[in-house]
């Protein structure tokens, strides 16, 4: 496997590397100080960045075994945002706070929301251009 | 009047420093997309390193004033934004040497700095910490 550094994956790098700090330290402070208070959510916090940190590793390497991994981080993260957030919305008493998908992430400005879109996106249309290239004579 | 003044007085170098991040990322973007507007790189680049060390000088002054006694409204979460605010654009800006290829350990190792997309990503994800810094203090 080999480092690539192409902008769009710099960028999509950068910002799950950043909901990973953010959803971590959340989670983080959470669970050490009032982990009684809202279990669930706060292990959920704790498991998206787990999954956000998973995605940020993966997207940083090429190769079949590394995309992969992204694509089932990502996937994983696009399930989670929409049950979470459909829960949230439908039935606001099921978790006692609130978590990093909470309502579609409208806590984080819905960009847990973009973010799985943009990544699945990018991620096969990074498919497709290798795909394109191989049956290229 | 003057307890008005004495809540609005802390927050200015805090707005000041996260309109300067909003404008370095924005002035980011612009580069990295407008071709006209490419040779703002290097001081769009520099502009993020000055802001890095205003990022620490903030903070710093933060951690002396809760030393000198200062009570903040949620200390654990408080301490993870000054370790954020200081920590994130380091983490997302930081270029690490790849290994020296085997087949040739001479070569010369080109690293090439952070895409100008991620150095808006920093600037943004640094002015919403510097933000949240205040808000919990």
């Amino acid at each position: 496997m080999t480092a690539v550094r192409s902008p769009g994956r710099q960028l999509l790098i950068a910002v799950y590397a950043v909901f990973a700090v953010a959803a971590g330290a959340r989670s983080g402070v959470q669970i050490a100080t009032r982990f009684d208070e809202a279990p669930l959510a706060y292990l959920l916090s704790a498991f998206a960045a787990v999954v956000y940190l998973i995605a940020t590793i993966a997207l940083r390497w090429s190769g079949p075994r590394a995309t992969a991994v992204a694509w089932t981080a990502i996937g994983i993260e696009m399930a989670g945002v929409l049950v979470v957030g459909a829960l949230t919305v439908f039935d606001d008493e099921l978790f006692p706070d609130a978590t990093v998908w909470s309502e579609f992430g409208a806590g984080y400005g819905y960009v847990p929301l973009v973010l799985p879109i943009v990544g699945l996106w990018w991620l096969w249309r990074e498919r497709r251009r290798a795909q394109a290239v191989s049956t290229t004579p | 009047m003057r307890q008005v003044f004495s809540i609005f007085v802390p927050w200015i170098p805090t707005l000041v420093l996260a309109c300067v991040l909003i404008a370095v990322g924005l002035a980011a973007i612009a580069a990295a997309t407008a071709p006209a507007l490419a040779r703002w790189e290097s001081a769009v680049r520099l502009a993020m390193k000055g802001c890095q060390g205003l990022i620490a000088l903030f903070v710093l002054y933060d951690v002396i004033t809760l030393l000198q006694g200062h009570k903040a409204d949620e200390g654990m979460t408080h301490a993870g934004y000054a370790i954020a605010a200081v920590g994130v654009p380091v983490l997302l800006l930081t270029r690490h040497t790849p290994p020296a290829d085997p087949e040739d350990p001479d070569a010369e190792v080109v690293v090439d700095p952070p895409h100008l997309f991620v150095v808006a990503v920093a600037a943004f994800a640094a002015a919403v910490l510097v933000i949240r810094l205040q808000q919990t203090w």
